[in-house]
């Protein structure tokens, strides 16, 4: 059984280890890109004094072509898109027809009717499937994560929703549910294409909802407040509105804001501009008028002169590879319901 | 010194009461049926008659939703013990087109523990069949012609074929069912054939027992040469033919001159005053019984 599962999917097999020979072809000359001149850099500012703007530098000196998703030239938004794809892609062109293809062609009553139970051909077709794309995919975000290196020492952002997902042990046990899917809905309809549907609006609901839902409570996040005394603080003003925002936690680099909002001194959230700080932020009093004095004044000073500040929520950069450890093994425990739906699929129903 | 003997079953086949029902459709309902071991059985009736239907029961590849089957003293099941002991033909000949024969054999040898190469390479030598192509590039013929080879090469003590000739053109049919029959010779009573057809003339060439399917539900099961000496055809005037205890009417037909009814005799004696008794072929008997069931079918307004 297992020389025929190798003579039915060497095929697929070598077309894999022909997708990660251009993603290395693609990645190794970026990666090593990215470090040089990153290295590079950091000894040219420690001369010139100018490390605190050596990610504005190296954007000017290159970076930006390939690396700015913003940025209309940028390359790397397409790059980017094709990396996180990968489980999808494994799901409905490895899984989906795993099982599919036999009942659609009928060889499953040719294959279920030579010696070999149909127990033992589903666990080695699935032993081999789910091997392939567990050493696929490690080999793959190894990659990925190698390439990303400079940039996530420079941006501090492998917490993001896209670079957790593309990087670390994540999407080795991502792919495997992937694929997991693919061959239960391929068992379950007896149609590739049907199947393959299904897979991918299965894996993109699992794709919205984990990010956003689950992951950011895998752990407690920690509590802090911050001071208005700082940069990068958003502010969304108007006449009905009041948030107060950072995106990330100037003494904790790395670290996932998961919520940040403005409170008053006694801790209670502040969700309308106070009364004495209208002016400063051009908010029309009605009948009293602003004082001169409070115009003119920085509202965010203001602000804070009237106790305010503000309380965020976040998970330290530490937690980056317990995060990764937990969600990659989520995903492992999920692919045993699809793989066991499957068992039950094949041997329980009619051929 | 004791010798050890293997308990002859008397039956490679027994159903009794099986079913199948898909959703609210039984494609077979109460089917119990009989096949001698050694025998080379014809398992016949028009299309969704259930004979695929019992072939996979059989097999083991789909569950019944009533009754049972023994075959080979086993329970139909997915094991090897069980499968080994089985040749089947899936009607559409499902092969991997990607395959070639070789490769198929290949597989045959890594699967199944009695493969017999020889026999299956040499009989797509004989056929000229190229063994390399892969088999989604040759004919239809030459691709049934491979599947039977997979079945024939397991060297299985029952071989099920579903519609094993359908595709194959006159020649390579009459040599299909010669060296069919002459595998099961050869075994020397330990093969047992089950072949499905509509085609009643392949049924004397090489079958001697017949189980006849409609509508889901046997009409015969009985060894050939007993049908014929069961079967007769009364000729006598115009006019209803008299009731009697004597035989079961299948099939009638009356014109202003004569009244035929083919009959099944209770007892091998018959006599009807002014009625001749005469011998008819097993595809006039097969016939009469597909006859039947339609016209119940029809009369039901049931489909199929």
């Amino acid at each position: 059984m297992n020389w025929f599962t190798w003579e039915q999917y060497k095929k697929q097999f070598l077309m894999l280890g022909i997708a990660l020979a251009l993603y290395a072809a693609l990645a190794i000359p970026l990666g090593l890109y990215f470090w040089h001149t990153y290295q590079q850099a950091l000894i040219t500012c420690k001369q010139t004094n100018t490390c605190g703007r050596l990610t504005q530098d190296l954007f000017q000196s290159g970076w930006s072509r390939v690396l700015n998703p913003n940025a209309t030239a940028g390359g790397l938004t397409l790059f980017n898109v094709a990396i996180l794809a990968m489980p999808f892609l494994l799901g409905m062109f490895v899984g989906a027809p795993l099982i599919a293809r036999e009942y659609a062609d009928g060889t499953n009553k040719l294959i279920w009717t030579r010696s070999v139970s149909r127990h033992k051909w589903l666990t080695i077709k699935l032993l081999w499937i789910l091997v392939a794309t567990a050493i696929f995919a490690g080999i793959f975000a190894a990659l990925t994560t190698w390439w990303s290196r400079a940039g996530n020492v420079l941006f501090s952002d492998h917490f993001s929703a896209t670079e957790f997902a593309m990087q670390g042990i994540v999407p080795v046990g991502y792919a495997v549910l992937a694929v997991s899917l693919g061959v239960m809905f391929g068992a379950l309809f007896k149609r590739t294409l049907l199947a393959l549907a299904v897979t991918l609006g299965v894996l993109l609901a699992v794709q919205i909802a984990i990010p956003n839902w689950v992951r950011p409570h895998l752990q407690v996040p920690h509590h802090t407040t911050l001071s208005l005394y700082q940069r990068n603080i958003g502010t969304s003003v108007g006449a009905k509105t009041f948030a107060l925002t950072v995106p990330a936690i100037p003494s904790q680099p790395g670290a996932w804001v998961l919520s940040s909002h403005a409170v008053n001194a006694s801790g209670q959230p502040v969700t309308a501009v106070p009364p004495a700080c209208q002016g400063a932020f051009g908010i029309s009093q009605g009948s009293g008028g602003a004082s001169d004095n409070a115009q003119s004044q920085d509202p965010l000073a203001c602000l804070a002169g009237q106790g305010l500040h503000i309380a965020a929520t976040y998970q330290p950069a530490y937690r980056y590879w317990d995060f990764q450890r937990i969600e990659a093994g989520v995903y492992l425990a999920l692919s045993l319901i699809p793989i066991g739906v499957t068992y039950w699929l094949v041997l329980k129903r009619d051929a | 010194m004791t010798q050890a003997v293997q308990t002859k079953l008397k039956y490679a086949i027994e159903t009794s009461g099986l079913g199948k029902r898909y959703r609210s459709f039984w494609a077979l309902k109460d089917c119990a049926v009989t096949v001698p071991q050694g025998s080379v059985t014809a398992l016949v009736g028009p299309n969704g008659a259930g004979k695929t239907t019992l072939l996979k029961l059989l097999v083991g590849l789909n569950r019944p939703s009533a009754g049972a089957a023994v075959v080979l003293g086993q329970t139909p099941n997915q094991t090897t013990e069980y499968l080994s002991e089985i040749g089947y033909l899936a009607q559409e000949i499902p092969l991997y087109s990607q395959f070639s024969a070789a490769d198929h054999f290949a597989m045959g040898a890594h699967l199944d523990p009695r493969w017999d190469n020889d026999l299956a390479v040499k009989r797509l030598n004989e056929l000229k069949i190229p063994l390399d192509r892969p088999v989604g590039k040759l004919s239809g013929g030459q691709r049934a012609q491979v599947g039977l080879a997979m079945a024939l090469a397991k060297k299985p003590r029952l071989l099920l074929l579903d519609e094993p000739v359908a595709a194959l053109d006159p020649l390579a049919r009459v040599d299909f069912l010669t060296s069919l029959a002459q595998a099961a010779a050869d075994a020397d009573g330990e093969l047992t054939v089950v072949m499905s057809s509509h085609l009643l003339a392949d049924l004397e060439r090489v079958c001697d027992h017949v189980i006849i399917l409609a509508s889901g539900e046997t009409q015969l099961c009985d060894d050939i040469e007993q049908v014929l000496k069961t079967h007769k055809l009364l000729v006598g005037p115009p006019g209803a033919l008299p009731a009697s205890n004597e035989y079961i009417v299948i099939k009638e037909s009356r014109s202003s001159t004569a009244a035929h009814a083919l009959v099944r005799l209770s007892s091998l004696r018959i006599s009807v005053p002014g009625w001749h008794v005469r011998d008819v072929d097993i595809e006039e008997i097969v016939l009469a019984y597909m006859g039947q069931s339609r016209d119940a079918a029809t009369s039901e307004g049931a489909a199929q």
